[in-house]
């Protein structure tokens, strides 16, 4: 076991099958961007795991937030997590597990872990995958719960935040976004925003870099390397963006988790908002 | 000649004619989206017409605004425009056109004009186009000149403004934009915001409906009409917007030069800044 999977928001296949029967334990995949009609879940998925689209269950049905205290509540007890449920999130791609996992820690739910290293570290250990749908878990009530608003951070602060001593930007996006060549993910469409750069000042952190082969994550000594090479150490305050903030939560996950900071948010805005929005600074 | 047509920023394609070796007008063909090899403009033009691309030509260079004063001045004096050149801009599509005669009148050159029609009315009436491609002007001096920013609202004066009688929000967009069944007009891939839907209390105004089949402006009654219909009457405050605000502005020149209305403004962010913000709420 390397050190990141001592960490109790990060569990290793082996926990989760010593846990599968358990019924205060709900393994979810979050079926993320060009995963509409969720292929990978059902050409074969960890056994047990349910399929939610990131979209439709982690934001708000209108407007471009998550879902407040009431509506957070009614989708978990619709969907059978009570307050005390264990819930387990891996992400196609690994991102979206983790930006789950982000959200429910920002809607105040406190019981949520990660698989380390989502499907791909779970069938490089020769573990089966399944094609079985569980059938749907029976509604509970769940009390409505705060949210961490310390985990967050707006458009205006990350403004005023620009050049402020004691302040690092990392950008977890890949490095033809970081360099302002394009704005739309790898191997996707180049769309998202109007204008291509980086928030002036930015600290380039692929995301992907704090991750092996399998996806599991890095041991904390690369990442910790990683993140201080980039001016990211502990005493820092630390905003992290990417273009939606699905990589971003990575980021956020690997410090906060994995290497105990205190000081981190997410401008969830990220790319796709600071990249469209009138007048503000932009660095190529 | 309508009524339309004698109003003195519109000018018809005899008029044009008329002034065709006029060293102090300056035609400009806009090369609108879907426009970046400048296909239409080299398949045949307005005789006289140079072409610009409307993102390079009339946003500032990193951020999304418009140039400022001095880089405004020197993009000008640049391509041979001083202060008291008549610039008279037609668009490929339409309202890149207007577009670009609306950020110039807000940028401060007060002599610019647009060809009623574009190409279309100019073809239609039998005049020819050509491909031969006009020689570069000299360089003039442009003094730097103020912004008419009267002319131009932001998020936060629309976000303050929801729900109350006035402004009049108008949504030039295509219906299934206004409906938010799409986020892009007609025959263009679905992207741009994140969030489907209008500002809560727009009301719709397509702005091909303010067009006849040639691309020229309807008559003064018929535009008056439709306007009213939505309760745009000329002592409201009105605000516009579409997708990134091109087909706003041509709202705004018949309201403001076939119509006479004095205050109208451009919510240029648009659905592209609005349904990609965090936090804004949405109407579907």
């Amino acid at each position: 076991m390397t050190a990141a999977n001592d960490r109790s928001s990060l569990v290793t296949p082996a926990w989760l099958e010593a846990h599968r029967d358990d019924p205060k334990v709900c393994l979810i995949e979050v079926a993320g961007l060009g995963q509409d009609q969720m292929p990978v879940y059902k050409a074969g998925h960890v056994p047990g795991a349910i399929g939610w689209k990131w979209k439709e269950m982690l934001w708000d049905s209108q407007t471009r937030d998550f879902p407040d205290p009431d509506e957070f509540a009614r989708r978990l007890g619709a969907a059978g997590i009570g307050n005390d449920t264990a819930v387990v999130f891996y992400g196609e791609g690994v991102q979206f597990g983790v930006y789950a996992w982000w959200t429910f820690k920002y809607c105040g739910h406190d019981k949520v872990y990660i698989l380390d290293g989502a499907r791909d570290r779970w069938a490089n250990e020769g573990r089966p995958l399944s094609t079985e749908v569980p059938p749907p878990a029976k509604p509970v009530p769940y009390r409505p719960v705060a949210r961490n608003e310390g985990m967050r951070i707006g458009r205006d602060e990350v403004l005023a935040a620009l050049g402020r001593p004691g302040q690092v930007i990392l950008d977890g996006r890949s490095p033809e976004e970081y360099t302002g060549q394009r704005v739309g993910g790898p191997g996707g469409p180049d769309v998202g925003a109007l204008r291509y750069g980086r928030i002036p000042g930015a600290k380039h952190l692929f995301y992907s870099d704090l991750m092996n082969a399998d996806k599991s994550f890095k041991t904390a000594d690369e990442i910790k390397r990683a993140a201080a090479e980039r001016g990211a150490v502990p005493d820092k305050n630390v905003i992290a963006y990417c273009r939606m903030s699905h990589r971003a939560t990575v980021i956020y996950f690997a410090l906060t988790e994995l290497l105990g900071y205190k000081n981190v948010r997410v401008y969830d805005g990220s790319w796709t908002e600071w990249g469209n929005l009138v007048g503000v600074p932009v660095e190529r | 000649m309508s009524e339309a047509q004698q109003q003195a920023a519109l000018v018809d394609p005899a008029w044009l004619a008329a002034r065709k070796d006029d060293p102090k007008v300056r035609l400009i063909e806009i090369a609108g989206t879907g426009q970046e090899q400048m296909q239409a403009y080299r398949a045949g033009h307005v005789p006289g017409a140079v072409c610009w691309l409307w993102l390079q030509t009339l946003w500032d260079e990193y951020k999304r605004d418009f140039p400022a004063p001095d880089d405004f001045a020197r993009r000008l004096g640049a391509a041979g425009i001083g202060n008291d050149t008549a610039v008279v801009f037609y668009g490929e599509g339409v309202q890149f056109g207007v577009y670009a005669w609306w950020t110039f009148k807000y940028c401060g050159h007060d002599k610019v004009y647009m060809l009623d029609g574009a190409r279309d009315r100019w073809a239609n009436e039998g005049r020819p186009l050509t491909t031969d491609v006009p020689p570069s002007a000299p360089p003039v001096q442009y003094r730097p000149v103020a912004r008419n920013e009267g002319m131009r609202t932001s998020y936060r004066e629309v976000l303050a403004g929801l729900g109350k009688p006035e402004p009049v929000l108008l949504d030039a967009r295509s219906p299934e934009e206004y409906r938010g069944e799409r986020v892009n007009g007609p025959g263009s891939p679905d992207v741009g915001a994140l969030r489907y839907g209008r500002i809560p209390g727009a009301k719709h105004l397509y702005f091909e409906d303010l067009l006849n089949p040639d691309k020229s402006f309807k008559p003064v009654a018929e535009l008056r009409r439709l306007v009213e219909a939505r309760g745009a009457f000329p002592e409201k405050d009105v605000v516009l917007y579409c997708r990134m605000s091109h087909r706003a502005t041509l709202v705004y020149f018949a309201l403001t030069q076939l119509l006479g209305y004095r205050k109208v403004r451009i919510y240029d962010g648009s659905w592209t800044e609005w349904g990609n913000m965090v936090g804004m709420p949405v109407e579907r």
